[in-house]
């Protein structure tokens, strides 16, 4: 199993806690604050957690002052460090996944 | 050589259909088929008293049996007759346990109340139906050494068979009030003397049982006549109205446990070019769908696979979860004592997928298992280092599955509290989701649409020859809605679906709400067409379509028990018929026996048969008498059953040249146009 990575550079960083708040980056510039995310905005990230790099800043109560933030920021950083974590998981299953039923009709 | 049936019905039970036992068929079946012993048999019920009643009027050696329904299988015990009342009260049993038609009794059970089964003779249905399973066979293996087939070709191929048990044929048949035909399937055991233990002891075996009286398993008995036919191919040759169809139709209706491919006269014959084009059609589409079905097989797993994938619902569940955490969030500020508890907004534990893993434990097994290669694989991958390998993923699959076990008590304990302190709050519990799963349905969708659009691109994905033609088999994409209406055979409308078709996870979806069965869906992704052609690559005419379908129907006779074929050539040219009917049917001969009515020289004589038959009328005073005779192709004479003999060369130039005078002309006539 990979520990999710947690470096600083900006272009590999999807989730980050900055003055107080926390924020979810999809498109690489825009930063946009945690509580507007959306089922669309999730779903990009769920694709992006099964990429091959994907950091967060890691959950620290202390760094968000605001308590909806923390709440928000807190639930969905574990659910996408749960998916980085199984990464190699997801890409062996699905590289297995209809592997010689692909073959035979290509 | 005695000759044996085993296995006779002569009680009405609730396996068997509508029947009144008579004594006087029984006695006419055992004079006529010539029967030196046989065994009563009925379903699960032994009737004692009717037995001393059959035994008391049919003078040959009868033992009492009984056909038991044993863990889905018929098996024959037939007991020596010494204790007939012993046997009587253990029947008995058997009629208790096994009530109706649908019930059988375990070999434990069977053993309980037969404990002795090595006193009996134990024969079940093997190559017939209900067959022995192989794990009823292995449990009784001690005291099987026999198993009931129900053809002549099944019982040759037994014989060769080395792991096969020793076959035997009986009739099966319930003695009836009115039977005027017998079959003729029963066994010849190499015995001087008749006795239980004698034949138990033939039937350990292969030497010792036959077909025939006198030839072995060349020949077997074919009618109730005293007809013999050869296991390989007869031609039968008669002017008109002899007997020829009339004794194809008798050998067809033998046994209604034998399969029989009965190709009629005319069947064949092109009646009308759209007669003939449809019938050849309908070929085409059976052969076109078990073709689709076994090339897109692995696409109708992934198809089935998708019914379990259903992203709107995934959807879904992500709304409620975002909904639920953003409102969770909001009314942070309503937080009380139950929803502050940490398990109140705890996230489930997922549980890790093992199947990688196991199938990695079972890729190494393999490499230690296997002695085919076992140097090769040594060379590169020493077995200790394998060995210890395999010991280390076992390791690791107990400890995931340790952990597994724990997440999944764990997540019911957080279910539990969070269910309750969820009764208590005012707070909106978060929604649990499974992102893992999500992700993996939204692969498996990708991957899906990229099978479907290899399966869309045009291609031949088969071309083989078969007899002389040439079978072409191509791939593409439906053109429109009405293409998939009317490869549907159906009313239902595909327009909607069809503008989705680029798509194919959206067409699935419409697939699912047009009425098609389930299991079809596969069917409507891409075409797949079948061709036949003839040795030049164009479309078959009419006559070559007539060819191709006899040369089918001959092919088709493999899954059967006898072929026969009523006058091939009244249908085809000779040159056709000696290149390949001819060759087939030779082929077919080897594994089966054939029988083949014939007038015409390029079949009759061209085709070297094993046996010939010869079929006569003959009108004495007012009566018409009906005779066939027989005898190997280089017998001077062919002998009647009733002792009458035909001199051959004379039977075959009436038979196949219309006499000997007109063949001599018409060789003389090709004479003078060669010189």
């Amino acid at each position: 199993m990979r520990a999710p990575i947690l470096k600083e550079e900006k272009d590999m960083k999807y989730l980050k806690i900055d003055d107080n708040k926390g924020y979810y980056l999809l498109n690489g510039q825009d930063w946009k604050v945690i509580d507007e995310i959306d089922k669309n905005d999730l779903l990009k990230l769920l694709d992006l957690a099964l990429g091959e790099e994907f950091e967060m800043d890691e959950y620290n109560q202390d760094s968000i002052g605001n308590k909806a933030h923390q709440i928000i920021y807190n639930n969905i950083y574990e659910k996408l460090k749960e998916l980085n974590n199984n990464q190699d998981r997801f890409n062996d299953e699905s590289h297995s996944q209809y592997k010689d039923i692909i073959e035979k009709y290509s | 050589m005695k000759k044996i049936d085993f296995h006779i019905h002569t009680v009405e039970t609730v396996s068997d259909h509508h029947f009144v036992f008579n004594m006087d068929t029984l006695q006419k079946y055992a004079h006529t088929m010539s029967l030196d012993c046989i065994a009563i048999t009925n379903h699960n019920m032994f009737d004692l008293e009717q037995f001393n009643e059959i035994v008391s009027n049919i003078p040959i050696t009868i033992f009492p049996g009984i056909e038991i329904d044993v863990e889905g299988c018929h098996l024959l015990l037939i007991d020596d007759g010494n204790e007939l009342t012993d046997f009587d009260t253990k029947c008995k049993k058997i009629t208790t346990a096994i009530p109706t038609k649908h019930d059988s009794i375990s070999v434990e059970e069977l053993k309980v109340i037969f404990p002795n089964l090595t006193k009996y003779i134990l024969i079940p249905h093997y190559q017939k139906n209900p067959e022995i399973k192989k794990e009823t066979l292995d449990k009784l293996r001690d005291n099987i050494t026999s198993g009931e087939v129900t053809s002549a070709k099944k019982f040759k191929y037994c014989i060769g068979d080395t792991d096969a048990l020793v076959p035997v044929c009986f009739s099966d048949m319930r003695m009836e009030e009115n039977k005027t035909s017998f079959t003729s399937r029963q066994t010849y055991i190499d015995l001087g003397e008749i006795s239980h233990a004698g034949i138990k002891s033939c039937l350990r075996d292969k030497n010792k049982v036959f077909l025939s009286k006198e030839d072995g398993h060349r020949f077997f008995d074919a009618l109730d006549n005293g007809l013999k036919l050869s296991t390989g191919l007869n031609v039968m040759l008669g002017e008109r109205s002899t007997g020829k169809s009339y004794t194809l139709d008798k050998i067809s209706n033998q046994s209604e446990f034998e399969k029989i491919k009965y190709i009629r006269q005319f069947e064949l014959l092109q009646k009308s070019s759209s007669d003939d084009e449809a019938s050849f059609k309908i070929l085409l589409n059976k052969k076109q769908s078990l073709f689709t079905e076994d090339y897109l097989r692995e696409f109708k797993s992934v198809v089935d696979d998708l019914s379990n994938v259903d992203l709107e619902n995934d959807e879904n569940l992500l709304e409620q979860y975002i909904s639920s955490l953003l409102k969770n969030a909001k009314d942070s500020a309503k937080v009380d004592s139950f929803s502050k508890a940490k398990l109140f907004g705890e996230t489930k534990f997922i549980e890790s997928e093992l199947n990688n893993l196991k199938s990695l434990i079972d890729a190494v097994q393999k490499l230690i298992d296997n002695t085919e290669y076992r140097s090769l694989i040594d060379d590169h991958l020493p077995l200790e280092s394998l060995k210890s390998l395999v010991v280390k993923l076992m390791t690791e699959y107990s400890n995931e599955m340790e952990v597994n076990l724990k997440k999944r008590y764990l997540n019911d304990v957080i279910e539990t509290i969070r269910n309750n302190l969820k009764i208590r709050t005012a707070s909106q519990p978060i929604e649990d989701i499974d992102l893992y799963a999500i992700a993996k349905n939204r692969k498996k969708v990708e991957k899906f649409k990229e099978i479907v659009i290899s399966i869309k691109k045009k291609r031949e994905i088969s071309s083989k020859d078969i007899q002389g033609y040439k079978i072409v088999s191509t791939r593409k994409s439906f053109s429109n809605a009405q293409e998939l209406k009317s490869f549907s055979g159906t009313k239902l409308k595909f327009s909607t679906a069809y503008t989705h078709y680029a798509d194919p996870y959206i067409y699935l979806t419409y697939l699912r709400e047009i009425g098609l069965d389930e299991s079809d869906y596969y069917k409507y992704f891409a075409r797949i067409d079948y061709r036949i052609l003839n040795i030049y690559g164009y479309e078959v005419s009419g006559g070559e379509r007539s060819e191709f379908r006899l040369l089918q129907e001959i092919s088709d006779a493999q899954q059967y028990d006898m072929l026969l074929i009523d006058e091939p050539e009244s249908s085809f040219d000779n040159i056709f018929l000696l290149n390949k009917v001819n060759k087939l049917i030779k082929e077919i001969s080897k594994n089966m026996p054939v029988v083949i009515v014939t007038h015409n020289s390029t079949v009759g004589a061209s085709i070297k048969p094993d046996y010939i038959l010869y079929t006569s009328k003959v009108i004495e005073e007012d009566s018409v008498k009906y005779q066939i005779f027989a005898g190997y192709p280089s017998d001077k004479y062919l002998k009647g059953v009733d002792g009458n003999t035909k001199i051959s060369h004379e039977a075959l130039l009436n038979c196949l040249e219309a006499g000997e005078s007109p063949y001599i002309e018409r060789r003389e006539g090709y004479e003078i146009l060669k010189n």
